[in-house]
């Protein structure tokens, strides 16, 4: 992948003309798409050009994507590290930064640079760090036109959804003042060029999700996370505790305020119907409560009955 | 009646009975998996492990061991877990709640491996407030089963609950008029039968409530 010479990082000392840069990698850009086959080709060729140019440790692309059933989740489309710093992947491909991800996505604006603190929980904040990630920043994106779905097929059908996304830049040292603006100019400025390769499909509203401020965003079932619900008041060890019946015990006993729906069916080998069933049932007996992973309370299982 | 006599039965019903619970509690966690119940397990545990010392400290001839100490903390910092783990809802703070615990366990069970060596206590003063922090404990915890009780769910449990460590705290009150007062022989053991009682009312609590 061929960038400019010239480059931008907080720790250069070159003096560079802000606007000669942007232009010279929006040129580079622009050829390079007419290579390029799909939209994820162009966020590789973003993070790319994030880590190796802007002096990034670490860019991500997120992006919202609905399923077959509408239900919308912020998704990874693109990842890239800085090799020096060995970051292994799944530091930053998780559900756990997926859920922050989808909070940031929610707001519709950049995510502002902060120490990671400012963003994720203690304990990732402490990993990132613990990989030099030390500040992050979201660039956000959206439009009117319909991103398709990733190149690689997940395991439930997708679909076109409107363009919602966000470049997720993680930084070790505080960045230089320009950095990000460029950056945003740079990301805002691919959208375009990404429309003219037909990367990007024109919207046919009626029949697709669409996001505004009002709607909620309504992830995925088995993106919920399951928390028990204890009264300690009660008897602990009373016989009313336990529950009547062995798959309800199997399921509640994997439950720890941690665990999404995905993962309770990987630890009980439930499906996702069965599971569904069980998890209506300890609701309505008052032994458990659904969030999403934003922190949400699901008052009403039955929207994600579909 | 003979005050060693009441001593040793208090001790033999409070660390029965604290096995039992801690036993339940420990059969009851495989099915329900709640950190709620292990906390309950190590505090009575610990219960019953102070009183078995006291017992052995005082009744085996030849062996001197000081178990005061590890008897008043070790009773104070286990009623104290079960008086925080009344205000934690989640399994987060429960699991949080429950590392503390295993913690704070390793320094509490080294008083009772360093008995033999223990000092005594350096006045009554330090020994009034070791051995009345285990009544206020138990007062906190009468509180707050008692305000629920009355604002929110009226449940047996929660009366028996209340009545139980009212009566504890109140029998470790009465300890203290005998450190600060000679022949209080008598009242201390209103304050065994009290606690006693308590104990009893504790259990009835935990199996029928």
């Amino acid at each position: 992948m061929r960038l400019p010479r010239f480059s931008l990082s907080d720790n250069t000392s070159l003096r560079w003309k802000e606007d000669d840069l942007q232009h010279a990698i929006l040129t580079q850009l622009s050829q390079a798409t007419t290579t390029m086959h799909h939209i994820d080709e162009v966020f590789q060729w973003l993070v790319y050009m994030a880590v190796h140019r802007f002096g990034v440790q670490a860019a991500q692309v997120w992006a919202m994507q609905a399923n077959s059933r509408g239900q919308l989740s912020p998704q990874l489309r693109s990842i890239l590290c800085q090799q020096n710093l060995s970051i292994p992947h799944v530091i930053i491909d998780n559900a756990e930064v997926a859920t922050v991800v989808g909070h940031l996505l929610s707001k519709r604006r950049h995510a502002r640079l902060l120490l990671v603190d400012g963003h994720f929980p203690q304990y990732r904040s402490l990993l990132l760090k613990r990989y030099g990630l030390y500040y992050c920043a979201g660039i956000f994106v959206s439009g009117d036109m319909l991103l398709p779905p990733p190149q690689k097929s997940e395991s439930t059908p997708q679909i076109a959804t409107p363009l919602t996304m966000m470049l997720l830049l993680f930084f070790q040292h505080m960045p230089h003042k320009d950095v990000l603006p460029s950056v945003d100019n740079i990301v805002t400025q691919a959208v375009p060029i990404a429309r003219a390769r037909n990367f990007l499909l024109s919207a046919t509203a009626p029949a697709n999700p669409t996001l505004s401020n009002t709607q909620p965003l309504h992830p995925a079932f088995s993106e919920l996370v399951a928390c028990r619900v204890e009264d300690p008041m009660s008897n602990p060890i009373s016989a009313a505790m336990v529950l009547p019946e062995a798959e309800l015990r199997r399921v509640y006993a994997v439950i720890n305020d941690r665990r999404d729906v995905a993962e309770l069916s990987r630890l009980t080998n439930l499906d996702l119907k069965d599971l569904f069933q069980i998890l209506q049932r300890l609701m309505s007996m008052q032994r458990i409560e659904l969030h999403e992973p934003a922190g949400r309370l699901v008052e009403d299982l039955r929207i994600f009955s579909r | 009646m003979d005050t060693n006599l009441l001593a040793n039965l208090l001790n033999g019903s409070l660390c029965l009975i604290s096995l039992f619970i801690a036993v339940r509690a420990f059969v009851r966690y495989f099915q329900l998996r709640s950190p709620r119940l292990i906390i309950l397990v190590l505090s009575m545990s610990m219960i019953a492990l102070t009183a078995a010392a006291d017992i052995v400290g005082e009744n085996v001839a030849g062996m001197k061991l000081n178990t005061n100490w590890f008897l008043y903390i070790g009773q104070t910092v286990s009623f104290g877990y079960i008086f925080l783990s009344l205000f934690c809802r989640s399994d987060r703070s429960l699991r949080h709640l429950l590392l503390w615990q295993i913690i704070m366990s390793v320094p509490l069970l080294s008083l009772l491996v360093l008995s033999p060596i223990m000092p005594a206590f350096p006045d009554l003063t330090s020994q009034a407030i070791l051995s009345g922090s285990r009544g206020l404990i138990c007062f906190l915890i009468f509180s707050r089963y008692l305000s629920s009780f009355l604002t929110t769910k009226q449940t047996f449990f929660g009366l028996l609950m209340s009545i139980a460590f009212l009566a504890l705290s109140v029998g470790y009150l009465l300890i203290l008029f005998t450190l600060f007062f000679a022949h209080m022989d008598i009242v201390d053991q209103i304050g065994d039968i009290i606690r006693i009682g308590g104990l009893v009312v504790l259990l009835v609590g935990y199996v029928l409530g």
